[in-house]
């Protein structure tokens, strides 16, 4: 009987070690492991001036969205100069300081469900500089048909995250969440 | 006896775990759904689609409307994760119900075996729920998981513990269920519990 506890408990530390593979800092492996609370979704934006900056043209993507190396490629003074053809550039201290920002938080650094699909998904290979082409996130929008994105006028486009997704302010993109403008039945 | 079975299956699980690093090198060559589909469409791209819509302002006001969606009380992922908790909280009514017989020399005559008391009846009721946790996973989370992203997506490491988990489960109930002398069934049921608690927590 002794034997048998011991080998399950034994067993079931290993499958815990094993969950944890190849996740760097946001909170240690330990704190995420025994903290219930949800980490489904990705990690809301808690910085003022990432919220400020980067949230006055579209919604203010939380750094959970894209891995390092892509963030690494949008935040330096030339990138953001042009910035998919718009000029979104910062002084130097509040560059570093969104950049700072965003390394500390990226997909890669996070223990958040959907930034671990996400740095899964990157990995290797170029590093997307778009949100919606990484392959997680295309294959979640596959089957929406052009006229609600693109032919949608309250939409126009996936980068909108926001318009469809009603918490995504919050960092929350489930589907339960999903109410697509003009749409109210897209689901059939 | 018990020792060696329990030992056997912790082993093969850990190998299987082993494998993970390993298996994410290596692209399995078989032909999948997903990459099927996943085409480029251009409409995922807004700056194909209209360059002037971040500089428009928008007329309407959706956040104010969008703050007010309250998502269903009731969707399958919903049910499966009510389901999922559901027989975490029966498996640990199990534990806690469970009784061990006198086996020293002096016990003198045992009670017949009880096949239907508390123990027995959350048993049978913990892999039921099992089972109907596992079938409405992969009815309302069809899309979630994909043999292209490996062994070490949490999606997938959740659906393999998760039914090896209800599989352990639903074995040693069964085990004893169909026994007329008790049997050692704790470490497998056990195992069965942590693995699935396990998979829960990789995607909660
Ligand atoms: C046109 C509306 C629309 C836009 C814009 C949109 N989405 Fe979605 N998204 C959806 C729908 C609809 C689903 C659910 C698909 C389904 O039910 O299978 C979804 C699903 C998802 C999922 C999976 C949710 C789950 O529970 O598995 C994620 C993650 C996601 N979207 C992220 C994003 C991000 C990030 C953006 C912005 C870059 C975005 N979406 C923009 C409509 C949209
Ligand atoms: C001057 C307006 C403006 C500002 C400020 C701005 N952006 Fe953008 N952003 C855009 C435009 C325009 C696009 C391109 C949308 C397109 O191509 O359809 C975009 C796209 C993006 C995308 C890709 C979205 C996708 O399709 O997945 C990311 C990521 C992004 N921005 C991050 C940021 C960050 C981080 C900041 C803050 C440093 C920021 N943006 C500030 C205008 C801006």
């Amino acid at each position: 009987m002794m034997k048998n506890r011991f080998t399950a408990a034994l067993l079931a530390t290993a499958l815990l070690m094993s969950g944890g593979v190849a996740i760097a800092e946001e909170e240690s492996f330990t704190q995420w492991w025994f903290s219930p609370w949800r980490h489904k979704e990705v990690q809301p934006v808690a910085n003022k001036v990432w919220n400020e900056e980067c949230g006055s043209c579209h919604l203010a993507y939380q750094p959970g969205l894209l891995p390092t190396k892509s963030w690494e490629k949008l935040l330096t003074e030339t990138a953001l100069a042009d910035h998919f053809g718009d000029d979104a550039s910062l002084d130097a201290e509040t560059l570093k300081e969104v950049r700072d920002y965003a390394l500390a938080n990226a997909a890669d650094k996070s223990y958040h469900k959907r930034s671990r699909k996400i740095a899964l998904a990157t990995e290797t290979g170029d590093a997307p500089l778009r949100i919606s082409d990484v392959r997680y996130i295309k294959r979640k929008h596959h089957e929406l048909p052009e006229k609600m994105i693109k032919g949608n006028k309250d939409v126009k486009s996936l980068s909108h995250c926001n318009k469809c997704h009603t918490k995504a302010e919050g960092g929350n993109y489930d589907n339960d969440t999903v109410s697509i403008p003009n749409y109210p039945d897209w689901k059939d | 006896m018990k020792g060696i079975e329990s030992i056997c299956i912790a082993a093969m699980c850990m190998a299987m775990l082993s494998g993970t690093a390993a298996a994410q090198d290596q692209t399995i060559d078989l032909p999948n759904l997903s990459s099927e589909y996943v085409k480029d469409k251009e409409s995922f791209r807004l700056a194909a689609n209209d360059p002037n819509i971040l500089k428009e302002k928008s007329e309407t006001a959706p956040a104010a409307t969008q703050a007010e969606y309250e998502s269903p009380l009731f969707t399958g992922s919903k049910v499966h994760q009510y389901l999922g908790i559901a027989t975490v909280a029966a498996a640990a009514g199990t534990f806690l119900t469970h009784f061990h017989p006198c086996e020293a020399p002096n016990c003198g005559a045992q009670p017949p075996r009880k096949t239907n008391g508390l123990h027995a009846n959350m048993g049978k009721a913990t892999a039921l729920l099992a089972l109907a946790t596992v079938a409405s996973g992969v009815i309302s989370h069809w899309d979630d998981f994909h043999t292209e992203d490996g062994i070490s997506d949490p999606d997938n490491q959740h659906v393999l513990l998760g039914v090896t988990g209800a599989v352990l489960m639903a074995y040693a109930i069964n085990k004893s269920a169909r026994s007329t002398v008790p049997t050692n069934h704790a470490a497998v049921a056990e195992l069965g519990a942590l693995t699935m608690v396990t998979a829960i927590k990789l995607t909660w």
